[in-house]
């Protein structure tokens, strides 16, 4: 709370008396009047939510007694007995409720990663090119985000999963993707490693050391270049010795390549065609919101920055990197965090389409199952406003990091 | 764009015209003259299909899908169902009230574009508050000798048009005062409306009207039942306040201190303040936020698909299963496609016109174009 008391007692609403309140100990007649009248005030407001909160909570006894319904958190560890399309963690008949929860909340998650990752490069690109030098890619890029942004969300899904996915070809005529992926209208099948072996663990190990040997010769290069030094001589081998590991540790790895059997495929990964056209509608949908923002983040870097590194003799690579992006993104930051909470929560439109995201799980099946609306409603919101809080803080937090310190 | 040049003081170097300087960009380099040609091949292709299929080889009028020839659009599908699309199953008899309530909107935009006369503003505004109560009764009847009609009758265009406008014409005090109160001085009353704002800013609108519809009724008092409508309308209205009320938020920090300071020493009470001093500037100011968050919920109220209420979108997709009309899915998306990106590109217009108007005030403003910060 940035007002102090006195303050807070003095201006009803407004801040009219308030600087001479501080500065006097004893109040006048009006001040005091004022005090009593902001306390009678919050008294009332307050009053009136307790009131209705008891209202809504006696109702709300009176109606689950009336339905016979029981109440408590203790489902949580009760035989669920339904089974999910598809879950990271496994689920069977016998899993809890709890651990339904989990799973439906982590295939939230997943989606809402993958959009944010996707969203994210599709945006740039478009909104890089909505600034092109060229008329018509700036055309193109421009019908892009007015077609895109001007449909619901919703319809994009549809069209998705009701047009795209079910004009792709049968299984049997399956469109390979340079013979390891294959995408039809059941799905698009991937290759994925067998897991389960201690080369796994190596790999992954090779595979984490590799990146962080890349980060490292990338950023002493970034650091290097900031400062106007010339970069050190390690740093291309660093990268270059992890990109090499990194390779060759994927190759080691037992991938398994899907292969047709019978009316499908087997091995490797299938992702099902509700998840494919979810995670394709909120990327093409978020991509042109996240376009504009860019484009309005860019926008904002006056012309005088770009002159003035001209003039300075910075190559126009230089010029992007140092002078143009990092002040571009202390305006794209705090929009483009808001659209990200955007797309964690529109990823509840799952539901829609089927896929078992953590809404269609809980707050629909477990909730139709066990009849405890307040509980998991209350479970689902705390989830989800969590999210976006994590958001919020974390975007702040940038925020402050790139604040410009004017002198 | 970076190359606008000041006009008059043309170089050999720097075309003047539009086509031009297109030209100009187009011929630039290899890799651009390349990119562009690549465009128009694709733009050209694209272009030569899309016609074919939506006019060409399309049919208009047919019974049924076998009717249709299938190398183009069976827009005849639409055609058939349109009353279906605009009015759900609104009873043909009473059709009459279906479409005042559906005409009344465009009319009033109408309205808004017409020259000054007296009492314009009035009629607008007016307008626009009365209309959801006053389609409310026109559609639901039971008075005035108006054959009664229930809810769940109400579909398509009609229940679009009923919702959104509806929703966002309710949240708009709930949005004033809960603004009022984040930015109020009072502890008590900030922590309140801070923390309703958060709430419903944070779940996802799906989760809200999964929400209104089971846990609404279990708040009210036994024996009170609202339709599936009214439950839902208050999910989408409260969502859609939470939203408008950091809008009006951002107007109301743009109205200098000086303003409040200067009403009080008038007299003006806190509500006199507010109205006529206080409010007008701050709406005024973010009017094109107001807009925006307009055309988001116009989209969002398609998420009513999801309570099982038919609006334009769900009416489409129910239409879609009808054996006589099977997989004409791309169909009934283009032309649902078709209205909302109309009916939020012309927003959106109207959006960016009150923007580019408010700058050229700002220019010709006194101070010569400075914010008051």
């Amino acid at each position: 709370m940035a007002v102090s008391d006195q303050n807070m007692a003095t201006g009803i609403w407004s801040g009219a008396e308030s600087d001479e309140a501080d500065a006097q100990p004893h109040l006048g007649p009006r001040q005091r009047w004022a005090r009593r009248k902001a306390i009678l005030q919050q008294a009332a407001v307050l009053l009136l939510v307790a009131a209705l909160a008891v209202f809504v909570i006696r109702n709300t006894v009176v109606n689950l007694q009336a339905r016979g319904l029981a109440s408590g958190f203790d489902f949580l560890w009760q035989e669920a007995g339904f089974q999910m399309a598809f879950s990271l963690i496994s689920i069977d008949p016998t899993s809890t409720y709890g651990r339904v929860f989990l799973a439906g909340l982590l295939n939230s998650l997943l989606v809402a990663a993958l959009a944010i990752t996707a969203a994210t490069i599709l945006g740039f690109a478009v909104g890089l090119a909505r600034v092109s030098p060229s008329a018509p890619v700036r055309y193109v890029a421009r019908g892009y985000v007015e077609i895109v942004r001007n449909l619901p969300l919703l319809l994009h899904l549809l069209l998705w999963q009701a047009v795209v996915l079910r004009s792709l070809p049968t299984v049997r005529e399956a469109i390979g993707l340079g013979g390891f992926g294959f995408l039809s209208n059941r799905g698009l099948y991937l290759p994925a490693p067998v897991a389960g072996d201690a080369m796994a663990i190596a790999v992954a190990m090779v595979v984490t050391a590799g990146i962080a040997a890349i980060v490292a010769g990338w950023v002493t290069r970034g650091r290097a270049q900031a400062r106007g030094e010339s970069p050190p001589r390690f740093g291309p081998v660093l990268i270059a010795g992890g990109l090499i590991a990194n390779a060759v540790a994927i190759a080691t790895l037992d991938w398994q390549i899907p292969v047709l059997a019978g009316f499908d495929y087997r091995g490797g990964l299938k992702l099902m065609p509700e998840f494919v056209s979810l995670v394709a509608a909120l990327t093409i949908y978020n991509s042109a919101f996240v376009a504009e923002i860019v484009r309005a983040g860019v926008q904002s870097v006056g012309r005088g920055q770009r002159e003035a590194a001209l003039a300075l003799g910075l190559p126009p690579k230089l010029i992007l990197r140092l002078v143009i992006v990092p002040q571009a993104m202390r305006v794209i930051i705090p929009p483009l965090a808001n659209q990200y909470t955007h797309l964690i929560k529109a990823s509840a439109l799952a539901t829609v389409v089927g896929f078992p995201d953590l809404v269609n799980v809980f707050l629909g099946t477990s909730l139709n199952q066990t009849g405890r609306a307040v509980e998991i409603v209350v479970i689902t919101a705390c989830v989800y406003l969590a999210l976006s809080t994590t958001v919020a803080l974390a975007t702040s937090a940038y925020g402050r990091r790139v604040k410009l310190v004017e002198r | 764009m970076a190359h606008s040049s000041v006009s008059g003081t043309s170089s050999p170097l720097v075309p003047t015209t539009a086509v031009r300087r297109l030209l100009a960009t187009v011929v630039a380099n290899p890799f651009g003259t390349a990119v562009c040609l690549g465009l128009a091949y694709l733009a050209w292709t694209l272009g030569l299909r899309i016609v074919d299929w939506a006019f060409v080889n399309a049919t208009w009028v047919a019974s049924d899908r076998a009717g249709c020839n299938p190398d183009g659009a069976c827009w005849a599908f639409i055609v058939n169902r349109l009353p279906q699309f605009a009015f759900g199953f609104y009873p043909e008899a009473e059709r009459w009230r279906a479409w005042i309530v559906l005409i009344a909107p465009p009319l009033l935009l109408l309205l808004a574009m017409a020259p000054e006369f007296p009492g314009r503003r009035k009629v607008l505004v007016g307008g626009f508050c009365l209309y959801p109560v006053a389609s409310f009764i026109l559609l639901s009847g039971g008075v005035l000798g108006l054959a009664p009609v229930p809810s769940e009758k109400w579909g398509g265009l009609l229940l679009t048009m009923v919702v959104g406008i509806g929703a966002f014409v309710f949240s708009f005090p709930v949005a004033i005062l809960l603004a009022l109160g984040r930015t109020s001085k009072l502890p008590a009353i900030r922590l309140i409306a801070t923390g309703f704002i958060e709430f419903w800013r944070g779940m996802p609108l799906i989760a809200i009207l999964f929400m209104s519809v089971i846990m609404l009724p279990l708040f009210l008092p036994p024996g009170v039942e609202f339709p599936r409508l009214t439950l839902a309308m208050t999910g989408i209205t409260l969502y859609s306040a939470a939203y408008l009320a950091e809008v009006a938020r951002g107007g109301l920090q743009s109205v200098g201190r000086g303003q409040s300071e200067a009403a009080n020493a008038l007299g003006f009470g806190f509500w006199a303040m507010q109205g006529y001093i206080i409010m007008p500037q701050a709406l005024r100011a973010v009017l094109p936020g107001i807009v925006n968050s307009a055309i988001s919920l116009l989209k969002d109220t398609t998420y009513v698909m999801v309570v099982g209420l038919f609006d334009l979108l769900n009416i489409v997709t129910a239409a879609l299963s009808d054996p006589a009309w099977l997989g004409l899915a791309t169909e009934g998306y283009v032309f649902v496609g078709l209205v909302f990106w109309s009916l939020c590109f012309g927003l959106s217009q109207v959006s960016a016109r009150m923007e580019r108007d408010s700058e050229r005030a700002q220019l010709r403003a006194p101070n010569g174009g400075r914010k008051a910060s």
